[in-house]
Parts: structure tokens; C-alpha cells; sequence
């Protein structure tokens, strides 16, 4: 009886003694900035049920309203790792940052959404000739409403296009300001919402597929490597865990996100993490329909070269599919 | 569970691993069929895409309607093979999103087409052209996309057909193992389960046939082996059992054939050791049979041991004394261990002293108690002792007993006297002369007369007497049962008229004398000492007054001895010599004053002493016994003179004569009294016998029939003296007495005493109820006189009425008329 109670007090030493160590070794927190976006879940969901504290991982969330704004603060140094799509990430590179993916968070092909103002007499996509369309700059919903206008043979000319960030356009379109907005979840739902039966709603599940990626600097990957794989492998319980448990997550997530976890549209997402080849496409696409928006003639750069894929591969081999 | 239904359940676990086998494998084969189905439509699947990607390939790269058509043709096939791909889990959530993937692809595909289709490449607009651009990049995605969901379907129903095949191989092996081992556990615990019995079993049969009969076997289970077991129990139980008595009782056989032969061997050898014994032994039954003497019992009392059956006939032969001790030692015997002494004679005179031991021996076989009685010979012994005692306590010259012995004999006397009330004299001795013959003839000589002295010593002392040498040339006597004062002066006049004659010591004369002191007790002292210093002291008196002389201690018993001596010496010539004479006193009626009697009293007239009444003689003279012979002297000479004075006088009034205790206790005192009134001629009537209360009163029985055969004989009867003993009125009831005389002392006081008033109105009243008359005798007033005739006294006798008067005085008086005489 003794000799088993001593046994456990060795074992608990052992255990502090290592915890300590782990604390102190990452004693340095991991500084995230989220996009405020369903897609972002697994880290959310990480964060809650504690897996990066498993992981020996102190890890801050904080979250932005699109993934522009979070890259930008990894490229300023403000936070460490960020959740961006392609399109702001194309951009960075092209103003000569040089973000690095890590990962691609996940796949979502219902990722923006245009809503119009039926009682302009929006009921098509044509209908937005000559209208005042919202739209965030730098970002894919950019690239969606080009694609789309693209698709209906007009161009972003044919449309009077109104930058702004994704929450004053849903308020310029509540207020009538505007005729029609592009944006993601949760804005479009707070504008359907409010344009009730005088919302037109448009969305296309093939012309786009948004990735939504998990991107850092060379630099800050390279000086905690062993930490990043960890903080991958908490991200792939993360993903696990969502599949097992999907209404528990989807309501963590919409609580953190602040939304109703009914319009979290928890199905059209496919949370794997994955490196293939895929993204080089999406991005080169990206990377294509920025140069012939600004008008120049500039080379499309190698993406292979913002991808770090070290990490992944050591967290989950047969994740990485891409050829460097 | 029995055995038998293990075993039969044992032989079907195979059968039952094969069906549980058979089960399996038809289910997994099943599950297998069914994954290989998916696998095949995840194969088409793929091929399928493979085809779908070769011709988007083909078509982008040249636009065909045909390729067109092929291509759609290939994605319903495509399509109808996902929709006929059933699955759960991941599965599904895969082919979900390959559909919309699919879906997907079909949407590019056809907005491709149409760009392609509608204007040739080089007619194309720079929006068209960014725009196929853009969707056969999205083209190419949705096709990898496609395709990479198709492979990890594909990878997926590949795992679950592994997964299957391995379940499947896992679960029949395991079941196999699991019932193989439940099979084995089975078999091995049923093969325990009878092994350990059997084990146990023969186990405990080895240590039961080693003779560990207590030993029980232990069976767990409820199976024929634990009934075997049980029925081994029992059998070892019934066989302890039998067993425990077999040996119990050969271990009682044993135990009673060894005690009989030490019970034979203890007899055999007690019987030696009686037969052979020194000691006279006897084995004894309670009805007194002999049941075993030895030959010592035998030579002891002079038999052979046949003729000794019984105690009874022992005793016949052996004379065994304390007669009545020995029965109460014989039966005490069987009762408890003790010893007593006894002295035996046999029939040839053969005299001996035995100390007898006997102890109980129980019960016998018969019943009877038995005891052992041995004897031992102390005949040497005790005369040893008794000649060390003598020694011891006796003079070794003269044989008497010597200082110490008569102080003890001594002691012993006076405690004896003082309890019964009885009187001892010690006489003091001292030889005369003694120094001088003892110098002058040797002390040989001095011997010899001491040892003569001695025996002329125990010649003069009565049987009762202890003679004592104390030393030198002194003796002392102890004289017990003294009943008279005289006897002490007898036995002392004996002693002394022994020394008159001469001893003869070595061929001479020679005249030894003695002076005695006498001490008496309890008069003289109350100790031994005191006794032996006063018989002393008397002794020395005795020598003053010359040799051969007496003295006692006191100097009135010397008086009195020496007034005795002259009185009896005198008495006994006084009846031969005539000095005795009668005196009469007459007895009057109170009625009419009338004479009624005389009292005939005794008188002796003493030549220089005067005239006597009995007071003054009377115990010398019943002392010598004189007064036998002067009572019938007495009553002969009242008789005559009663006749004399009836024929001279015509007096018919009786006459009383005094009857003492020894008079009237003679045998001879009827025919004597019916002689004298025969010879005299006085009608018994006239004849009035008066005997003394006490005289009646302490031999009752004796004096009961004398009374009655005097009264018979027509002899009147007085009681005299009434009042002063211990008369009962039961026994007054009975005595043939005519008349009671009250006693004078009564008389005397009866004016004065209402005590002694009482008393005589008593009497009289009693005697009177008894129908007695009473006389009452000593008075001496008219007072006296005038309150017994106030109490109904019958008659009076008394100096105021008339003194005692010799006869011729009485005669002159009859003469002269002065006595009234009267009829009586």
C-alpha cells in the first residue's frame, strides 16, 4: 500500500518535472489571428477542448473580420501564424511579403455569396450591370465577383464597385446604399436576414473553390519548428474531433464566431489538412486575375516557394502531396 | 454438476466450435462478398474518372460534339456507379462530397464546353479567354479533386475489406482460440476435478490402510466423485468405530487378563507372604470365617489351621482377654485400621500378650467384608516394661512400692476420696532400733529384716491397704475404704502385734519395733504431701511417747480412738456382764390421757462412766457389730417384761423396741424377732418394732419385703424418725406401717418454728390420710402438748408426760396405779 503511494508520488513528480520543462521550452505563446470565418473552426475547436494545451502549446487566439487583416498582422509581426484565403495571400506576395503556407485549412466551394437588393430589381446576376456593387478588396470575394461577372460575360466595369470591409458593406446594404454586396458568412447571412424576401442571393459551387490557409513566416517556422508541428498535430485532433462530434463543434464554433450554429453551413466544408496541388493552381489563377487587374505585365511567381510543408509532412505524412 | 454431464458437455465443445467456426465464416464471407462489391465499384469508379479525365483532357485540347457526348455518357456511368456505392461513416461523407465534386466538374466541364464550343480559340475575346482559362483551371481541380476522393474511397472500401478479412480471420481464430481454451479449461478442470478425487481418494485410502483410521477425505465438488467420497467416510468412519472398540476391547481383555495375573501374582504373593510370615496373620471374612491364617496364627493358638474355621472356634481354643475389647476389635476391623493389646491362654497354659493390628480389605467377591489381623508378640516386651516399671516404682529389696509409687498411689486415693466422699489414712512407719542392728548384725542382716518387715507389713494390712518402702527403714501405708475410725486402729494394733515377735535374722532373735503416725483425710490435710508430712509428724509424736506406739495426727481422734478402744473394749463384756438394762417410756392417747404403749430404751450402765444411752455406744457397738446381739438382747428382755407386765397387770398396750439399720438388715431378722416371741411368749401384736426412716428409706427393695413378712407375722410397725429423711409419698404409700413417729426435733420447736408446725401439720394430716397414727415423741410442755392435740396428733411420748424408768420403777408405777393403762 505504501510502496504503491510512493510509486504514484514518483510518477507525479516525473510528470510536473516534464510539464515544466514543455512550459518552459514554449514558454513563448503562439499568437494567432483568425479570420472571423466558419472555416477557421479547427483552431476554435483546438483551442476549446484544449488540445493545444495537450500539445504543451500556449496558444492566443484573435480574431479579425477577414483573413487580409490576419495576414497582415503576421506580416507585421503582431501575430504568428494567421488563417488567410488565396487571394489576400496572392496579393502579400505580390506587394514582395513573403508569407509561407503551412497548410490549407480547408476546402469550401460555398465560400462567398452575393447578396442583392430584390427590390432594386436584382434577380439575376445581370441585373448588376451598372449597379453599386460592395466588395473587399484583396480579397476572394473579389475573385468571386470577377469570376462570376466573367461567367455572365461582363466584366467588374460593367458594375460600380464599392470597396469596404465585409461589415460596412452589409450596412451600406441594409441602409440602401448599395445595390448588392459580395461577402462571406457570417455578413451575407446578417444581410439576407435583413433583406428578408427582398434579398437576392447568389452563389456558385463550381466556379470557385476557396482555400482557406494556414500561413506564417519562413522565419518564425524555422525558429519553432517543433512547435509548429505540434501545433499542427493539435489542429488534425482539431479536425478529428469535428468529424466525431460535429454538433458539439459546430456549436463551439458558432458561439466563438458569435452566429447561430444552424447558419455555420457545417457541411459544404471538408476540414482536412492538406498541401496538394491544388493550391499552386487556385493561387496561380489568383495570381493571373491580379496582374490583369492592375494592368501590367509581371511574371507569376513560383508559389512552390511560399509553401513550408516541412511541418505538415512531419505531423501528418500523407497530408502533403505537393512536389516543392 | 455430475461428472458424467461435464463429460458429455466436454465432448461437445467441438462441435460447437465448429458451428460457432461455420457461423463465422458464412457471416464474414457475407461482409467480405459485400466489401468486394464496393471494391469493384470503387475500381469502376476510378476507371470510370480515369476514362472522364481523358476525355477532358481530349476535349479541351480539341472540341468534338462526340467527345462531348462521350463524355456525359461516361459521367452517368460514373454517376450510377456512386449512386449504386452504399456505405456509413466516412465512407458516405466521402461520396457526398464526391458527388457535388462530380457535380462540380460537370458544371465546369459544361461552361468549359460551351466557351469552347462557341468561338474558335483565336476569336475569343480576352474576357473569354480569361475566363476558360480560369475554368479549366477550376477544371483541372475539380478533376483532381474528383479523382482523390475516388482513391480515398477506393483506400477506404480497400480497409474495410481488409479490415474485414482480418476481423474475420481474428474473430475465428479467436473464437477458436476461445473456445479451444474454454475446451481445454474445461477438459483440464474436469480432468482436475476426477484426478484430484481419485488423488484424494487414494490418498486417503493409503492413509487409512496405514491405520490412520481418522483420517477423511475432502471432496469440493457435488459429483459421484464426492459421493464416493462421502461413502469413503462413512466406510472409514464405520471401520473407526469398529475399530475403536475392537481395540478398546482388546485393550479391556489385555487390561483385565493383566490385571488378573497381577491380581493372581499379588495374591500368590500375599498368600506367601502370610503363609511365610513371622507375624500370626488371619484373613478374616464379617460372619467371622477364617478365610486364610498362616502357620505362626496356627502355632499361636496351639491348632493346626483346619481346626480353625471360624474366629469363633479360635476363641474356643485361645482364651482372649479383654473378652468383650477383642469383639469390638474384630469388628471394628472390617471397618477401619486400629490395634489393640490383648493377653491370650491357650489350652496348654501358654500365656501371652499381643499387640493386633487389623485394616479393613473392603468388600469381597461374596459380599462379605473382609479383614486382615496380624498379631505380634509382645509377651517379652511387656514384661520388660513391667519389670522396668516395677523397677522404676518399686522397692528392689522389698519389692513394695517405693517413694514415688506411693506418692502417686497416693494422689490418685485422695482424688478418688474427695470424689466419692470416702475417707484415707496414711500411716508413717519407722523401725526401732534399725541403725542398731543394722550396725551391730551387717547390713546383710539389715536387709533381711527390712525385707521381713515388709512381709509382716502386707501380712497385717487388709487387702485393700498399700504398704510402701520410702526409704531407709521407712514405711508407709495407705489405708483406703475406711468406713470407720477404728479400722485405721485395727489394722495399726495388727502391725503392732506383728513386731511383738521376734525377727530372725542369721539364726537370732531379734526384736524389731515401730512407731506409727497416722494423718487422715480430709480431716488431717487435703493433699499428699500434706498427708505424708502430718503422718510424719504423728510419726515423731508416736516416738516420744515410746517405742511401739501410735499417734495420730490429731489430737482429738486421738481422743476419741483412744475413748473408742476403752468403749468397745468395755462393751463387750458389758451384755455378758449384765450392765445392759431397758428403760420404758410411756405413750399416751391425747384423746383421753390415756396410756397407750411403752418405748423400751436401751441403757448401759457404765462402771465408771455412769449410765450411757445408745448416743454414747451405739457406734462402737454396730461398729463392732455388738449391737446385733445386744438388739436381740434388747428385744428378748422388752418381750419378757411386756408378758411380766401383762399377766401381773393385765396391761394390753404394746411395747416398741428400736430396730438398728444392721438389726434390721440381718438375714435372720424375721426368724430371730418370731424366736424371741416365741420363746418369750408376747403375742406379736404387743410387740412394736420401730425402724429408723432412713433405715427403710436407703435399701427400699430389700426393706419392702421384711416389712411386709413382720407385719405378716402380726408384728406392729413405727416409722421413726419421720420428717428427717428423704421419704417418698409413693413408697410411704406402700410400707405396711401402723404408726409414724414424728422426730423430737420437730416436737421441740413447734411452739416457736412455724417451719417445723408446718411439718408436723403435714405429717399428721398425711398419716392420717394413709390411715397411720402419730406418735409424737419428746415433749416436754403442756404447750407442746396442747398444739399436737390441736393439730389431731393420736398420741404423745415425753418427759412432761412421763420419763423412761427402768422396769422395776415402771412396775412400782403399774402397782401403784399411776399409769393409766389402756386398751390399745
Amino acid at each position: 500500500m505504501r510502496g504503491r503511494r510512493n510509486r504514484w508520488i514518483a510518477w507525479s513528480c516525473a510528470l510536473l518535472f516534464g510539464w515544466a520543462t514543455a512550459l518552459s521550452a514554449s514558454a513563448e505563446p503562439v499568437r494567432v489571428a483568425v479570420a472571423a470565418l466558419v472555416n477557421s473552426a479547427p483552431l476554435v475547436v483546438a483551442e476549446d477542448l484544449g488540445f493545444f494545451r495537450d500539445a504543451g502549446l500556449e496558444v492566443e487566439l484573435e480574431l479579425y473580420s477577414s483573413g487580409r487583416d490576419a495576414l497582415y498582422a503576421v506580416l507585421e509581426g503582431k501575430a504568428d501564424v494567421a488563417t488567410v484565403a488565396e487571394s489576400p495571400f496572392v496579393n502579400s506576395i505580390f506587394r514582395g511579403q513573403s508569407p509561407c503556407v503551412l497548410a490549407v485549412l480547408n476546402l469550401s466551394n460555398r465560400f462567398v455569396l452575393i447578396v442583392g437588393r430584390g427590390d432594386r430589381g436584382i434577380d439575376s446576376i445581370l441585373k448588376l450591370r451598372g449597379r453599386t456593387v460592395g466588395v473587399t478588396a484583396d480579397t476572394n470575394a473579389e475573385f468571386f465577383l470577377d469570376s462570376i461577372l466573367l461567367l455572365h460575360g461582363m466584366t467588374s466595369d460593367d458594375v460600380q464597385l464599392v470597396y469596404g470591409p465585409p461589415s460596412v458593406l452589409t450596412r451600406k446594404i441594409m441602409e440602401g446604399e448599395l445595390d448588392a454586396i459580395t461577402v462571406w458568412n457570417p455578413h451575407a447571412a446578417a444581410a439576407i436576414d435583413h433583406l428578408g424576401r427582398d434579398a437576392f442571393v447568389y452563389t456558385n459551387d463550381w466556379i470557385y473553390n476557396m482555400n482557406l490557409l494556414l500561413t506564417s513566416t519562413r522565419g518564425y517556422i524555422e525558429q519553432h519548428y517543433q512547435q509548429t508541428v505540434s501545433f499542427l498535430r493539435a489542429l488534425e485532433r482539431a479536425n478529428e474531433a469535428i468529424r466525431r462530434e460535429p454538433i458539439r463543434t459546430r456549436r463551439i464554433v458558432a458561439q466563438a464566431l458569435g452566429i447561430r450554429p444552424e447558419s455555420a453551413l457545417w457541411e459544404s466544408h471538408d476540414f482536412v489538412l492538406s498541401l496538394n496541388q491544388a493550391l499552386p493552381e487556385n493561387l496561380e489563377s489568383q495570381a493571373q486575375w491580379v496582374v490583369r487587374r492592375r494592368g501590367r505585365s509581371e511574371t507569376i511567381p513560383d508559389f512552390t516557394r511560399y509553401l513550408c510543408p516541412g511541418p505538415l509532412s512531419e505531423a501528418n505524412p500523407g497530408a502533403v502531396t505537393i512536389i516543392e | 454438476m455430475k461428472i458424467s454431464t461435464r463429460l458429455r458437455l466436454n465432448s461437445l465443445l467441438p462441435l460447437i466450435l465448429a458451428a460457432a467456426i461455420v457461423v463465422v465464416f458464412a457471416v464474414s464471407l457475407r461482409v467480405l462478398n459485400e466489401a468486394t462489391e464496393r471494391q469493384q465499384q470503387t475500381q469502376d469508379l476510378l476507371n470510370g474518372l480515369l476514362e472522364l479525365s481523358l476525355l477532358t483532357q481530349s476535349h479541351v485540347q480539341q472540341p468534338l460534339q462526340r467527345k462531348l457526348s462521350q463524355w456525359r455518357l461516361e459521367y452517368l456511368a460514373i454517376e450510377r456507379i456512386l449512386g449504386g456505392l452504399a456505405g456509413a461513416g466516412e465512407g458516405a461523407a466521402i461520396r457526398q462530397r464526391l458527388g457535388e465534386n462530380l457535380n462540380t466538374l460537370r458544371e465546369l466541364f459544361e461552361a468549359t464546353a460551351e466557351q469552347l464550343g462557341s468561338e474558335p480559340a483565336e476569336g475569343r475575346t480576352e474576357q473569354q479567354q480569361v475566363l476558360t482559362q480560369r475554368l479549366l483551371s477550376q477544371l483541372r481541380i475539380a478533376l483532381r479533386d474528383v479523382t482523390s476522393d475516388a482513391l480515398r474511397l477506393d483506400l477506404l472500401v480497400e480497409q474495410q475489406v481488409a479490415g474485414v478479412t482480418r476481423t474475420v480471420a481474428l474473430g475465428v481464430a479467436f473464437l477458436a482460440v476461445i473456445l479451444a481454451g474454454a475446451s481445454m479449461a474445461a477438459a483440464r478442470r474436469l480432468n482436475r476435478t476426477i484426478t484430484d478425487g481419485v488423488q484424494e481418494l487414494s490418498h486417503g485410502a493409503a492413509i487409512l490402510g496405514s491405520g490412520d483410521l481418522s483420517h477423511r477425505v475432502k471432496l469440493e465438488h457435488d459429483d459421484e466423485l464426492a459421493r464416493l467420497g462421502d461413502e469413503f467416510n462413512r466406510m472409514a468412519g464405520h471401520l473407526q468405530e469398529i475399530t475403536v472398540t475392537r481395540d478398546a476391547l482388546a485393550r479391556e481383555v489385555a487390561s483385565r487378563i493383566r490385571t488378573e495375573q497381577e491380581l493372581r501374582q499379588s495374591e500368590e504373593r500375599f498368600r506367601r507372604t502370610i503363609i511365610d510370615a513371622p507375624l500370626p496373620i488371619a484373613v478374616h471374612a464379617d460372619d467371622g470365617e477364617i478365610l486364610q491364617l498362616n502357620r505362626a496364627w496356627a502355632e499361636l493358638s496351639g491348632a493346626a489351621a483346619n481346626e480353625l474355621p471360624t474366629l469363633g472356634s479360635w476363641r474356643a481354643r485361645v482364651d482372649t482377654r479383654p473378652s468383650d475389647r477383642f469383639h469390638e476389635h474384630v469388628a471394628r476391623s472390617y471397618l477401619e485400621h486400629h490395634q489393640d493389646e490383648f493377653r491370650t491362654t491357650t489350652a496348654d497354659g501358654n500365656e501371652r500378650i499381643w499387640h493386633f493390628t487389623s485394616s479393613p480389605l473392603g468388600a469381597l467377591a461374596d459380599g462379605r467384608r473382609g479383614a486382615v489381623t496380624m498379631a505380634l508378640d509382645v509377651t517379652e516386651r511387656k514384661r520388660m516394661e513391667e519389670a522396668m516399671r516395677h523397677q522404676a516404682l518399686h522397692d528392689a529389696l522389698t519389692g513394695l512400692p517405693n517413694r514415688a509409687f506411693f506418692h502417686d498411689l497416693l494422689q490418685t486415693s485422695i482424688a478418688r476420696a474427695r470424689r466419692d466422699g470416702g475417707r484415707l489414712a496414711v500411716l508413717f512407719l519407722d523401725l526401732d532400733r534399725f541403725k542398731r542392728i543394722n550396725d551391730s548384725l551387717g547390713h546383710e542382716a539389715g536387709d533381711q529384716l527390712l525385707v521381713a518387715v515388709a512381709a509382716r507389713l502386707k501380712a497385717a494390712v487388709r487387702e485393700s491397704d498399700a504398704v510402701a518402702r520410702i526409704g531407709g527403714d521407712e514405711f508407709n501405708i495407705l489405708m483406703t475404704e475406711l468406713h470407720r475410725d477404728t479400722d485405721v486402729v485395727r489394722v495399726v494394733l495388727e502391725i503392732l502385734d506383728g513386731f511383738r515377735q521376734p525377727f530372725v535374722l542369721h539364726d537370732q532373735e531379734v526384736h524389731a519395733g515401730t512407731s506409727i503416725g497416722i494423718a487422715m483425710f480430709p480431716t488431717d490435710a487435703d493433699s499428699a504431701d500434706k498427708l505424708l508430712r502430718n503422718a510424719d509428724t504423728a510419726m515423731y509424736h508416736a516416738k516420744e511417747m515410746g517405742r511401739g506406739c501410735y499417734q495420730f495426727f490429731s489430737p482429738q481422734m486421738n481422743a476419741r480412738i483412744i475413748e473408742r478402744v476403752q468403749i468397745e473394749a468395755d462393751l463387750r463384756g458389758a451384755v455378758a456382764a449384765g450392765r445392759m438394762e431397758l428403760h420404758y417410756q410411756p405413750q399416751f392417747d391425747l384423746t383421753g390421757r390415756s396410756l397407750v404403749g411403752f418405748e423400751a430404751l436401751l441403757r448401759w450402765r457404765h462402771p465408771y462412766r455412769g449410765l450411757l444411752t445408745p448416743r454414747g455406744f451405739l457406734e462402737v457397738a454396730e461398729e463392732t457389730g455388738l449391737l446385733v446381739s445386744i438388739g436381740s438382747w434388747s428385744l428378748e428382755a422388752a418381750c419378757r417384761e411386756m408378758l411380766l407386765w401383762r399377766q401381773a397387770f393385765g396391761l394390753e398396750v404394746p411395747v416398741a423396741v428400736n430396730l438398728s439399720s444392721r438389726q434390721f438388715n440381718a438375714p435372720d431378722l424375721l426368724p430371730r424377732t418370731l424366736d424371741i416371741l416365741d420363746r418369750t411368749g408376747l403375742p406379736p401384736q404387743w410387740l412394736e418394732l420401730e425402724i429408723t426412716e432412713e433405715t427403710v428409706m436407703s435399701n427400699l427393695d430389700e426393706a419392702l419385703p421384711r416389712l411386709e413378712a413382720l407385719t405378716n407375722a402380726g408384728v406392729q410397725l413405727a416409722l421413726d424418725d419421720f420428717g428427717t429423711g428423704r421419704s417418698s409419698l409413693h413408697w410411704l404409700k406402700m410400707l405396711p406401717i401402723h404408726r409414724l413417729k414424728i422426730d423430737r426435733l420437730f416436737v421441740r420447736d413447734i411452739e416457736t418454728d412455724p417451719d417445723d408446725r408446718t411439718i408436723v401439720q403435714a405429717v399428721i394430716s398425711l398419716a392420717h390420710q394413709m390411715n397411720m397414727r402419730v406418735v409424737a415423741e419428746g415433749v416436754e410442755t403442756a404447750n407442746q402438748l396442747d398444739l399436737l392435740r390441736r393439730e389431731g396428733c393420736d398420741e404423745v411420748q415425753g418427759n412432761f408426760l412421763g420419763h423412761a424408768l427402768p422396769a422395776e420403777r415402771i412396775r412400782g408405777m403399774l402397782e401403784a396405779g399411776e399409769l393409766g393403762a389402756t386398751r390399745h
